[in-house]
This record gives structure tokens, sequence and C-alpha cells, in this order.
């Protein structure tokens, strides 16, 4: 049997290049009726992914069942796909030592249904930028915390304790002490959830096989909201809605105190300082104080995470604009002209910097300035590119006037408009609505033919998601101007997409007037790797067949498996790029060493160059430091380190050294990815499967095969998140 | 009057009473005008107004152009046609009927009823004498005129043929004059072209980017021009079943076109309110005829085709000379058109004034009063419940007069009120409005006689009553449920009279009944409640709720308010809770009365009126004096706010108490 299996592995080995369809889909479910089973202790339908596929793939299937046992022989086995020969040595090696299981990650176990905690867990780790931000964020929550009541530092600042969960604070400790009374729950929430990442980083430094346990995460989570309350599996979506509401809210909260205590240049990066884009420096923000100077930072507009100023967020939801056709361009042009008089003026000189100065820049130390600078010299644009990149700009900064100090809004919000027309008058009236996730329908009827191509894939998932319907009959739209019911044409658009776009299919649709049944749609809705962008700018772009001026790359999935929204079970796959890049040029670290800030300024234009220009490219570059100077998380040398952010070793992921070499030599392999195409068509960095206590690597191959169609339509191990963050 | 395939009370949704307030006559469009029709013959122009009214004008008395308005329809006139030489008119409407009209002495003959949603058009062929009408159900039907004309009382079938294959709403239409294609404009954004003959699909032509909402035929059917919303008119051959041009000279949607019998030159008019004159030979060859006001609706040519009666969405009907056709040379309009090209005319030859149309109101809190706003910016004050405007205060602020009238009282809301037509359609139901929740006191809505009597009344049963007063029919045979025999004895009509013994309503008030938020069943004026044909339909369509309150004379129920009545703290008294209920127009002043008699007063009694609730508002129904009056002995509060003993328990709890939950009040002893 064990044989057998082995021949199948190496056949799938040599067939990642020869396309082997039908073993392929052997091993791919063989391994997820493996990481159902394993886990048997907690989840109890975990036979059943297996008894799905049994169906597809009949005795075959059922003889790997049998041998269970073995499987954990196999996993290492597994890990050689896709990669080079080394890496599996090291495995191997590993594999031979007493701790031979550990898993590339730390893992975390399920408390009982909780697996849509813990997908969601997964998943928000393995999102750019995220862990580096929420850092940020949680520990400038201390700092203002500790200025506030000249206390200790608060316990929530967590760096002190908490190598292992059993040092924790009890929650109900943590309140009795009364330090937190002033502290929202959702803020306690958002430093928990710090706390659950900080100890999956100390376990990984351990290389601990043991899985986390996230109740007191989970218990904060409770205490916020009761719906979790209670051993019954509940709707990840909805979990990941809540969290990111608490952690806006938290955000909020800073910016709030922020500002009560005015000394901005101490703090006011906070939560958003942690990306590559330098935030200004004390001396610019001297330069441009007030809250509503934007600034350079809109310089960059458009560009990963780079839209924050100042100015304070205005209430967006209700916002209703009436304006008829006619003037609907122009108060759009307006708006976006308010943003670029802002850097007009405050940047004149900024801009005459960039033109003559490519070469020795930072006179002014103004990180937008450099940064400019090198998106200048990349994108061989020359002294227009301080405007090109408004002019193409995020619609969503410059016309909902939204500008935050935010990360969950800049990172997660996107804004939809909805658009009524009155078919009578032909009146328009918009609603503009901020969004964390879009709904998309699964659309039961598609062409089998277009599955595979990714053109028609968008298209699919753009006619889902930019709809167009008609009120009528007895769903008249009241019309304000004629001021009766009319007929009307109702669209809904997306001005801005977030950089980290959510999808969610709607698999589970209440079925009207009954109780609370919800059933679920299990029918095939592709999964695309990558994602044209599907923005109003785009798909002007688009019209006039230029082609989108963005796309989104897919960084995870969260997979539901059952019947129901209330059974079932969630599995997180997570594209487990190298996290050094969401630390490098940390402003905030940045600060802290000052004397390291005069080096790392002089030195900076010596650097690979594409390292400081783009958020999200260079993050999906993968890594070129690594590239150049061949080094992996663990092995930084002094410059780098110096770079990068601390917060990585504080709360972030850290592969299992049996797994880096690999992954140094994949990203190493695509070091010379540009911001071209290119960069997506190499190999990829490596998928991971996260179930519960139970992580291992996919290959491409597998991942494939895991959102590939299912022949049966019973098998309901369907995506039903797709995380997706934007690549120029 | 005839009804086209009677349809009753049978139906399932819930019917409403609604009524107009409005003068007796309307010599002015209050809204815009969706169409217009001129005859020859009697030099008469026919226009279809917003406001639901086919105003005919003789446009060449310049002092009294109105000759008589045809009032029946009781939504949005949406088209008219003229057929028969003049004789008779076609019209579409909102109200989703047809009706056919004596065009000369304007009175209805007969109403269609086929279409289930707003009928938006009609297209008349006139060799045929045949009239196409169609609409937002997709349906198009065909209509044989003569055979409506003859339509009487006893022979009330007519035979329609109809056209189907429609995708979606349809909002134009035409057919050449021998009736041969009939084509279609809808936001499917394709024209589909029938021959009307044989209801049979011709074709099918695609290129609109929006909504068809105009179109014209040739004569002979070869040619189709359409306008639409996407801002441009195409030319197409029918033969050839293709576009054959495109024209794009609107900036935004074109509604309106005009098209000469000759097929060589038309005009066009949309969104943009410009109305331009355009060869279709040579598009370059175009002048701008005038610019409105207001988007275009529909263009007619005089009939010396000198010029046009163009109407908008605003309420006037304006004469428009044209260039004359060999002037249209493409040097009548430089090289550099694009800057704002010159109109031919500044100002139109002849313009039928037109009134204003209400655009905002206001309900006063005594849910009886209204404050308006019309397009002129005139501000008005009507009563709905005598429905009747009650002052005109000219071009006044508006938020100020509404701030100058508030009042601090509660009343449920009763109505809702409707302003699509430019006229207050006040809406009488029984779904979140129950126009049967407002009691109030004779006295303070000062509808009693005299200053002794104060009787609670019921506003929606009062309006009811008003409306239908001169209504009256057979109970007996009713009853039997199969009767339309005459009443056999006098009596039983005395006592079926409705009306109420504090007003009426004007004779000319529209009352309408109709399917909530659907269609009308029937149009009447309140005077005509009394007539044999009316009584008979009334019978059919007037709901049971509203004949149990104007026949039956029963009374709505009382509106109950259930609250707490508490010793308050500063009384030192014990704390007991009486949970209570009273109705709630009941008078702080009456629950002090209940303090003072039942737990200040006789101390055992207390508990009693705890166990029986109903009691409170019997209690203090009654006995409208005593010696000294309860207010001056014992004071009641609600959060901590002194009551007027005037204030009624719903005034209580919306201004002062401020919560769903139950009311609470405290009562304390005056010392």
């Amino acid at each position: 049997m064990g044989a057998e299996k082995m021949t199948i592995i190496s056949d799938k080995t040599s067939a990642s290049e020869t396309n082997g369809p039908p073993p392929r889909k052997k091993i791919c479910l063989s391994l997820s009726g493996k990481g159902k089973t394993k886990p048997s202790v907690t989840v109890a339908e975990a036979d059943s992914p297996s008894e799905m596929s049994v169906t597809v793939n009949r005795g075959d299937l059922n003889k790997r069942r049998v041998v269970r046992v073995r499987k954990d022989a196999l996993e290492p086995g597994m890990m050689l796909n896709g990669f080079v020969p080394d890496s599996v040595n090291s495995i191997a090696a590993s594999d031979d030592s007493p701790g031979s299981d550990v898993p590339p990650v730390a893992t975390i176990c399920n408390l009982g249904n909780t697996c849509f905690l813990n997908s969601i867990l997964y998943t928000l780790r393995f999102a750019p930028y995220f862990l580096h931000k929420l850092h940020h964020l949680v520990n400038d929550l201390a700092d203002v915390a500790a200025r506030n009541n000249a206390k200790v530092k608060s316990s929530s600042l967590g760096r002190s304790i908490g190598l292992s969960r059993k040092y924790y604070w009890d929650m109900e400790q943590m309140r009795a002490s009364g330090e937190n009374c002033a502290k929202k729950r959702v803020q306690i929430v958002t430093e928990k959830l710090h706390e659950v990442y900080e100890s999956l980083h100390s376990a990984e430094l351990k290389e601990s096989t043991e899985p986390f346990q996230p109740e007191i995460f989970l218990r904060a989570l409770r205490e916020v909201n009761p719906i979790f309350e209670g051993n019954q599996q509940h709707d990840a979506h909805e979990l990941l809605g809540c969290l990111l509401n608490y952690m806006r809210e938290t955000c909020q909260e800073l910016t709030k105190q922020l500002e009560t205590h005015p000394n901005p240049a101490e703090l006011c990066n906070g939560a958003s300082s942690c990306e590559d884009v330098k935030k200004e420096t004390k001396g610019s923000l001297l330069a441009h104080v007030g809250l509503s100077s934007s600034t350079s930072s809109i310089v960059s507009g458009g560009k990963w995470g780079m839209r924050k100023s100042w100015k304070r967020k205005k209430p967006l939801g209700e916002n209703i604009l009436k304006t008829n056709r006619s003037t609907k361009n122009g108060s759009q042009t307006s708006v976006i002209n308010n943003g670029n008089s802002a850097p007009h003026s405050s940047n004149g000189d900024s801009t005459s910097n960039i033109e003559n100065a490519p070469n020795e820049p930072r006179i002014l130390v103004n990180g937008e300035v450099h940064d400019t600078t090198d998106v200048d010299n990349t994108n061989k644009e020359n002294g227009s590119c301080t405007l090109r990149p408004l002019q193409e700009g995020d619609e969503g900064e410059t016309t909902d006037d939204k500008t935050r100090l935010n990360f969950i809004e800049e990172d997660f919000e996107g804004v939809s408009v909805l658009c009524t027309r009155c078919l009578e008058c032909e009146c328009v009236t918009e609603r503009k609505e901020a969004f964390y996730e879009i709904g998309v329908p699964i659309a039961s009827d598609q062409d089998p033919e277009k599955r595979e191509d990714s053109d028609q894939i968008s298209v699919l998932y753009r006619s889902s998601i930019v709809t167009e319907e008609l009120l009528q009959s007895a769903n008249k739209y009241w019309c304000e101007h004629c001021l009766r019911y009319n007929e009307a044409r109702r669209s809904v658009r997306y001005e801005s997409l977030p950089p980290l776009l959510i999808l969610h299919l709607k698999r589970f649709s209440s079925t009207f007037g009954s109780m609370v049944c919800m059933s679920k749609v299990n029918d095939y809705m592709p999964t695309p790797l990558v994602l044209d962008c599907f923005c109003v700018e785009c798909l002007e772009a688009t019209a006039q067949e230029q082609g989108v001026k963005h796309r989104y790359q897919l960084y995870g999935v969260i997979m539901h498996l059952g019947a129901t929204i209330a059974s079932g079970h969630y599995v997180a796959y997570v594209r487990a790029a190298d996290p050094i890049a969401d630390y490098r040029s940390c402003d905030k670290e940045k600060r802290k060493t000052a004397s390291l800030i005069a080096t790392n300024t002089t030195k900076g234009p010596s650097q690979p160059d594409g390292e400081k220009a783009r958020g999200l490219l260079r993050f999906f570059s993968k890594s070129k430091s690594s590239n150049s100077d061949n080094v992996s998380t663990n092995h930084l040398t002094n410059s780098q380190y110096r770079n990068t952010c601390r917060s990585l070793d504080c709360c972030g992921v850290r592969m299992s050294k049996a797994y880096q070499p690999g992954d140094s030599k994949v990203s190493t392999a695509n070091g010379c990815a540009n911001d071209d195409d290119a960069e997506e068509e190499g190999p990829e960095p490596s998928w991971l499967e996260c179930d519960d206590e139970t992580v291992r690597v996919l290959t491409p191959q597998q991942l494939e095969d895991i959102l590939a169609p299912k022949q049966s339509k019973n098998s309901s191990l369907t995506p039903y998140l797709l995380f997706y963050s934007r690549i120029p | 009057m005839m009804t086209h395939k009677t349809s009753g009370s049978s139906g399932k949704k819930k019917v409403q009473v609604s009524y107009v307030i409005r003068e007796e006559t309307e010599p002015r469009h209050r809204s815009g005008v969706n169409s217009l029709q001129y005859s020859p013959t009697l030099q008469r122009l026919y226009s279809a107004g917003r406001d639901g009214i086919i105003r005919v004008w003789t446009p060449s008395n310049t002092k009294e152009p109105l000759v008589l308005t045809m009032e029946h329809h009781t939504d949005w006139v949406n088209d008219i046609v003229l057929c028969c030489s003049g004789r008779n008119l076609i019209s579409a409407s909102s109200d989703t009927t047809v009706k056919v009209w004596n065009a000369h002495k304007g009175f209805c003959m007969s109403t269609l009823r086929t279409h289930k949603d707003y009928v938006k058009a009609l297209a008349y062929a006139k060799d045929r004498e045949q009239v196409a009408s169609a609409g937002l159900d997709r349906a198009i039907f065909l209509w044989d005129i003569n055979t409506l004309t003859a339509l009487t009382a006893s022979n009330n079938v007519v035979t329609t043929s109809s056209v189907s294959g429609n995708k979606d709403s349809i909002y134009s239409l035409a057919m050449n004059p021998s009736g041969t294609v009939i084509v279609s404009g809808s936001t499917e954004k394709v024209l589909r072209v029938w021959d009307p003959r044989t209801c049979s699909k011709l074709m099918k032509l695609k290129g609109h980017k929006d909504n068809v909402k105009a179109l014209a035929v040739n004569r002979d059917g070869t040619q189709c021009l359409s306008g639409s919303s996407d801002g441009t008119m195409k030319l197409w051959s029918l033969g050839q079943q293709r576009c054959m041009q495109t024209f794009h000279i609107h900036d935004e949607g074109v509604w309106a076109l005009l098209v000469n019998d000759a097929f060589t030159h038309v005009l066009s008019g949309g969104r943009d309110r410009k109305i331009f004159m355009t060869d279709l030979r040579n598009p370059d060859r175009r002048v701008l005829v005038c610019e409105e006001t207001e988007p275009i609706l529909k263009m007619i040519s005089t009939p010396d085709q000198t010029g046009i009666w163009v109407a908008t969405s605003a309420s006037s009907i304006k004469q428009w000379s044209l260039p004359k056709l060999p002037t249209l040379s493409e040097n009548s309009h430089p090289a550099d058109y694009d800057e704002a090209p010159k109109p031919f005319n500044s100002k139109p030859d002849v313009t039928i004034k037109g009134g204003a149309a209400i655009r905002q109101f206001n309900i006063l809190n005594d849910k009886r009063h209204i404050v308006t706003k019309d397009t002129e910016n005139n501000v008005a004050v009507y009563d709905v419940l005598k429905a009747t405007k009650v002052e005109d205060l000219g071009p006044v602020d508006y938020e100020e007069e509404i701030k100058k009238r508030h009042k601090m009282t509660y009343v449920p809301n009763w109505f809702n009120i409707d302003l699509k037509t430019g006229m207050l359609t006040i809406h009488l139901g029984q779904d979140e409005n129950d126009c049967f929740s407002a009691w109030v006191s004779t006295k303070e809505a000062g509808l009693s006689p005299s200053e002794a009597a104060d009787q609670k009344v019921n506003y929606g049963n009062l309006v009811l009553q008003a409306l239908l007063e001169h209504w009256w029919r057979p109970l007996a045979n009713d009853e039997e449920g199969d009767g339309q025999g005459d009443p056999p004895n006098s009596v039983s009509n005395t006592h079926t009279r409705g009306g109420n013994e504090y007003f009426s309503v004007s004779g000319h008030t529209p009352v309408i009944l109709s399917e909530v938020g659907g269609r009308t069943l029937y149009r009447l004026l309140a005077r005509d409640a009394g007539g044999e044909t009316e009584g008979v339909l009334l019978n059919e369509t007037v709901p049971s709720w509203v004949v149990d309150i104007v026949m039956e004379k029963t009374l709505p129920v009382f509106i109950k308010i259930p609250f707490y009545l508490l010793p308050h703290g500063s009384s030192g008294m014990r704390t007991k809770k009486d949970r209570l209920i009273a109705n709630d127009f009941i008078q702080v002043r009456k629950v002090a009365e209940h303090v003072l008699e039942k737990v200040l007063g006789a101390g055992s009694e207390s508990g009693s009126v705890a166990a029986g609730p109903a009691n409170a508002d019997k209690e203090a129904d009654d006995a409208q004096d005593s010696n000294s009056l309860p207010e001056e002995k014992v004071e009641l509060l609600c959060n901590d706010v002194m009551l007027e003993p005037n204030m009624d328990l719903r005034t209580v709890r919306h201004f002062i108490w401020k919560s769903s939950s139950d009311l609470v009040l405290h009562y304390r002893p005056v010392k």
C-alpha cells in the first residue's frame, strides 16, 4: 500500500511538469482526507470530506483511508513536490529527528467547532502587511495608554509576556485590575489578536509542535459579541466582518486619543506608519502641519498603503450625492482637483527636487520625496510622476475625501457606488458605501469552457459583481424628482477597491419566508489566482481596450466543507510569502532608532531600487533583497536588519527552518521580477493548507487541484472566502 | 361610462380611498405636459397633463384659451391620440387605463383596463382607425376604434388583439397610417417590429445603448427613426433591417421626435431642453430651433407647418416658429457651431401658461393641516379634514411658516400624501397609516357647534363619511348578494345616507378607489355619488371597512395607551405600581381626576383600579366636572416634567416620555 502511494507521489513529482490530471486528483483528495482525519480529537465530522471524495475516487481512496497511519510518513514526501532537492533533503533530515513533524508554521488548536475562527486567524496572519500594522497599532495603543495614565506599560502591549499561552493574563484578571476599564472591549479583542500572533511566533521560534489554543482571544471575542458564545459552528465570514470592524474601531480610538494628546510627531504615524513608504518625518510634518494638509502622501496615491494624511475621515456611508448625469462628472473632478491642489501647493519644491535629483535625493528627508524618486526611476516617468499617480489616483481617496489614519480602512475598505437612474426623468441618484467585502453570487450556469480562460473568469466575476438591475413592476423606485414611483435602472459600481480585497462567495442562501434555514449552493465557481480589477477606473480602461490598471492576486482562500452554515468545517489556504517584505523600511522603527535613520537615509539610494518603491508591488516581487543579498528571514545582514521593523520578531510569521530553504530558493529563482506581469508567471511562494492543528505545504499543482471543479456535486469542500491583494 | 372587463372588488389587493384637494376648475396644467394633439377641424389643441387632466384649448383665443377639461384619469396622462377625424380622443395613463373620449364634448366614453402597469405610449393608424397601446407591462394591445366608440352599457365586451414578445417595459410606440408596421421601443434597448394585421413578428433592430423613448415611422412603413436615452437618434431601414445612420445631435436623451411627411427632416428634443431641426439626408444641415426651460416631452406641428407646439415637464405649452426648409442649409449654422449655436427663436410665439405644481408638503402636528410649497415658491395651507385650501400665503419662507404653526400636540398619522399630480392627493388606507388612528375632541378640532358639547371624533371616520355623503345603497338587497334592483322602500334610503354632522366636503372633490399602490378601480366626484350608475359601481368597489363606517355608522375602535401611575418620590407615599390603560386622547386632567377620586380620595379603591384597567378610561371619560378642578389638587409628572392638564396622553408619550416602552406617570398632591 505504502509503496503504491509512493509511486503515485513520484509519479506526481514528475507529473508536475508533464500534466497527469487523474493521479493528481487522487493525491489531493487523499491529502485533504488526511488533513481531516488526523485531528480527529476535535472535529466530529472529520471523515466527511473523504467520504465525499470517495464518490469521485472510489476504492482507491478507501484504501488510503485505511492506511491513514502511513500518511504521516507520507507528508514530508508530499513536500518535495515543487521543491528543489535540497529542500527535500532538509526535510528528510528533520524528518529523521525526533521532532520531525514540526509544521511549516505554528498551528492553532480547534477548541471545539472553532475552525471558523482558526481559518480566519491563519488567513489574516498571511495577509500582506497585516501583522506588521497590527503590531504597531497595538504598540501605539499601549504607548498612548502608558502616557495617558503615566502607568506602567499595559500588559496588553504584550511584548514582555506571553511566551506561551499559560502566561497570558486572564481576561477576568485584567478587568479586575481596573487597568483596562477605560479600554473598549473591541480594543481588547485587537490586543488579544496580536497576542495570538505573538504566541504563534514564539511557538515557531521554539519549533513547538503543540498547537496553540486561542482561547483567550475567543473569550475576548465573546465579550464583545455574544453571538460567538457556545460551541456551535459559526460563519467565518461573519467573524471576519466583526474582527475588521473591531480593529477599525480600535484604530479610530487611537486616532481620537492621539488628537486629544497633541504630540503628533511622536505617535502620529501610529497605526499606519508601518509600510515601506516612509511617512512624513518630523520635519515635513512641521512643514505641513494642519489637519487638512494631505501633503505629499497623496503624491503616491494609488500605490499601496500610501493614502494617508491627517485628514479626518468624513462619514461616508450615508453620503447621498444627488446629481444628474451632466453634473456628475463635474463634481467628481472638482473633488479630485481638491486633492490635486494640496500636493501642488505644499509640494512644489519637492517636485522640483524629484526632477533634478534622482541620484541625490532626501534633501527634504521627506519620505514621500524619496519614494517618488524611486517610483520615478522605475517608472521612467520623470518629473510628471508626481502628478501621474494622482490622476490615475485612487478615486477612493480623492472622491470620498477619506485619507485615513486607519489601516483597516486603508487596506480593507473599498467604496461602492449605488447608482439609480429614474427612467422617466433620467436623474441619477448616487449613494456611496464603504465595504469590507463583496458578496459574489454563485453563477451556476457558467459555460464550462470558460473556466479555463483566466480572462473569462475575470469577466465572470465582474459580471456577477458589477451588476445592473431594473426596478420595475411592483418594485418601482420612488423618484424624488418626479415625486412618484417610476421604473429605474440601478447599478452597483466600485469606485475604489481596497488593496486587500475580500470576496465572499454567496454559498448560503436563506430560503425566503421560512425559518433560519440556510441552504448551501455547491456549484463550482472558479477561483482565479489572478483577478482583473473591476473598479470604475479599470472598467473604463477596459472599455477603451486599454486593459485593466490593476489586478488582484490570490493570497488566501477559506474553504467550507459541509452542507449548512451551522455545521461543517473550514480550512484556510494561504500563500506563504516571505514576511520580511512587510517589515522593511518601517518608519516607526526608524524613529525609535534615530541614529540609524541617518545611516539609512544616506545609504538609501544604493539599495535595490524596487525595495522602497512600491508597497504591494515590492511585496509581490518576493523580497528582492533576499534575492540580492541572498538571505532569508533568519539571516539578515546588518543593513537589512536596520531596515526591517523589529516587530517581525514579535509577532511575525516565522516559517519553520525546515521549510525556509525551499522558500528562499523560490524567491531567489523569482528574484528578477519587476513591475510587469512577469512576476506572476514565475514560481509562486508555497501555499499552506491550514486545517486547525494541521498545516502542510502545498505545491501549486495541489492548490490548483483543490480549487479545481469537483466532479461530483456532492463534494462540498468549496471555496467560500477569497482573499486578494492588489498588484499594480 | 362603461368599464371594460369589470374588475370589481374581487381582487385580493387591499383597496384604499383617496381624494384630491383642488379647485373646482383647474384651468391650468399643474405639472408637466406629456403629450399634445391638434384638431384642425375644430382648431383645438389637446394637452395631456401629468395632473391627470386632459385640457382642450383654442390657442387663437389668447385671453381665454381653455375650452374644457377632460377629467377622469387619476394619474399622469402619458399619451393621447385624436382619431375619427377629431371626434374621439384616446388617452393612456399611469393609472393603467386607456380611455376613449368624446373629443368634442369632453366626456369619457369607456375605460379599457387590460394593462397591468403604467400605459406609456399610443400609436395610431389613421387609415385603419386602429390604435395601439403599450406600457410598462410589456404588452401591446391593438384597438379598433369603431368598436370602442360603439360600446354601450349592454355591449361592453371588446376583443383586442395583442402583440407579444417584448422582453421589457415599452416606452415608445409608432405605427404608419396604413397600419402595416408597428414599432416598439423599450428598456430592452432594441426596436421590435410587427405587422399589426397579422400580429406577426417582423424583426428586431439592435443598436441603441439605452432605453428607446421616441419613435416615428414613415408613411409606407419602410423607414423608422428612433430617439434614445443614450443621446442618439437612429434612422433604420425596415426593408434592410439595419441602421442606416446615427445622429449625435443631443447632449442627453432624445425623448421626442417629429418627422415631416416626406421623412426628410426631423425635429428632435429631449433632456437637454434643446430642439433641433435636422436634415435626415445631411445631418450637418441642422438648426437649433429653440431652447426650452425644461426637458422636452412632445412636439406637434401647427396646421400650417410653420411652427410647433412644444410640451415639456413644465406646465406651460409654447408655440415656436420653424425655419423654412430651404433655409436649412449648412451655412445656417457656422462651422463652429459647437460654441453654443444661437437658437432660431429667442421667444415663443404663443404661450399657454401653466400653473404651479406642489412640490413639498409638511404635515403639521395636528395631523390635519398641511403647509405646501409649489414650483413658484408659493406657500399655502390646506385642511386635509375638510379637503380644502385654507390660506394662500404667497412666496413666503416655507420653513418659517411650518415653525410658526408648530404645536406641542401629538396626533397619530392617519393619511398619506401623494404629490405626483402636482396637487394634493390624500390616501386613506388601513396599512401602516391606519386612517382611523386619529381621535380628537371636537372642541380642540374646532368642530363642535357650541362650547359646551365636546365629543371625541375620528378624523378618518369623518372624512370618509363626508366624501361618500351622497352615496346610498339598498341595504337589504346587498345582504342577499345579488340584487341590483331599485331599493324597495325609501326608508332604507334615508337610513343609508352618509355624511357626518360636522361638515361636508366640496362636491367637486374627486374620490378615487384604488388598489393600494396599484390600479385605479373607480373615480367619481363626491357630489355624484348619489347617481344610479355611480351607486352600482360604488357598491362594487367600496371596501367593507369603508362601508361599515359610512353605511353602518360603526365607530372605529379607540386607540389605547397603557401606562403606569406611581406616586412621585417627593410625595413620600408608598409605591404601588398600577398599570392602567386609557384612550390615547385622554387628557392629563382626567388622569388627575382619577388619581384624586380613586387613589387619593378613597384609598381602598386603588386596588380595584389596578385590577380593572378598563375602568380607567370609562371613569375618565365620564363626569366632566367636579366642583373643584382636579388639576388644582393633584399634579402629574412624566420624566420629572410637570404636565399641562390639557395635554393628552399620546402627546405626553411622544414629546415627554419619548420611548416605546410603557408610559410612566407620577402624581403628587398639590399642597
